[in-house]
């Protein structure tokens, strides 16, 4: 094996982790998401913390990776933004937890 | 903590909790124990028995009404709406089901307890030692359970008050010779809803309304 290839074998771990998921913000949608069947806008932004804004423009992202579907619906006059994680979308947030959990598992202990 | 630190579980806790956040079914049970203090207030000062009756199902009316409007008008426009997956529900039917089978023994063991005996002596017995005894221990156990397995912990303190009624009304009867049962259940149900109002209080101010605008993406 080329010394090319072993380096790239040893970083194969963390350079294949999704990037998409990777982002702090992101990755606290997808966990609350995960754990529930669905909730709404409101709800997931007083748990996670985030603005409007970037609240909205990180769902954007899921939404068109595909990890997050969005449905807009009326709740008798009062319009309610409800999202869920789609099956890729558990997939993937699986697959990240475990690559990442092997990433730093192989990291060795730091020396002083 | 890191987002990528985040251990689910204690993720999923904290949203499931975040449903008795509001303080809501505190001040429901709160209102139940409290109807049970308006009959037996109706029946203190000398009302007839359907006074008492009307007074009570008033109040338990009140409770269910509170409960529906609150968790609709208070809880949801502040919150928000979340369904919870196959474990919150597993866990709710899990509740229900050792809940209802609780209740089921303790009545039909107190049935056939006191309908066994037929003296009245010993009847009067059952009503000043064994009922208390059967009350106290169906309040824990019931209050517990439901408290484990909602992951609901003000429910410990709730099933304690709910269980003291009727042995301090005993109490204050024989030792006492106060004939107040309305403080044996008016005391402990105010203490439920003083709880239940600080806690609503609190979540009031953890999550103002929002204009329309802000709940959507």
């Amino acid at each position: 094996m080329s010394p090319k290839n072993k380096e790239t074998q040893l970083n194969q771990p963390i350079t294949e982790v999704d990037r998409i998921i990777h982002e702090p913000a992101r990755y606290l949608i997808m966990a609350y998401l995960y754990v529930v069947e669905s909730a709404d806008f409101l709800f997931l932004l007083r748990q996670t913390g985030l603005t409007k804004g970037n609240l909205s423009s990180h769902l954007g992202k899921l939404e068109k990776a595909g990890y997050v579907d969005i449905k807009k619906k009326f709740s008798g006059k009062i319009p309610q933004t409800l999202l869920r994680l789609t099956r890729d979308g558990r997939v993937a947030f699986d697959a990240y937890r475990a690559s990442m959990k092997k990433a730093l598992a192989d990291l060795p202990n730091g020396r002083k | 903590m890191k987002a990528q630190d985040i251990d689910l579980k204690k993720l999923e806790r904290k949203v499931w909790t975040s449903f008795f956040e509001d303080g809501i079914w505190d001040i429901y049970l709160g209102l139940l124990l409290m109807a049970l203090a308006v009959g037996a207030f109706f029946t203190d000062v000398g009302l007839t028995e359907q006074y008492s009756i009307f007074g009570h199902i008033g109040v338990v009316i009140l409770a269910i009404f509170f409960l529906w409007l609150g968790k609709r008008l208070i809880t949801l426009p502040r919150m928000g709406t979340v369904h919870f997956g196959p474990k919150g529900k597993a866990r709710i039917t899990k509740a229900q089901i050792i809940l209802a089978i609780s209740c089921f023994m303790g009545l039909a063991a107190f049935i056939l307890v006191s309908s066994a005996i037929s003296n009245v002596s010993a009847r009067q017995q059952v009503m000043d030692f064994i009922f208390p005894s059967f009350w106290v221990t169906t309040m824990l156990v019931v209050f517990s359970f439901a408290a484990y397995f909602l992951n609901y912990r003000r429910l410990y303190i709730i099933g304690i008050l709910y269980a003291i009624t009727i042995p301090s009304d005993k109490i204050m009867r024989q030792f006492l010779h106060i004939d107040l049962t309305v403080l044996a259940f008016g005391i402990p149900a105010l203490a439920i809803l003083i709880m239940g109002f600080i806690v609503l209080a609190r979540f009031l101010k953890k999550y103002p309304l929002l204009h329309e605008e802000e709940q959507n993406a």
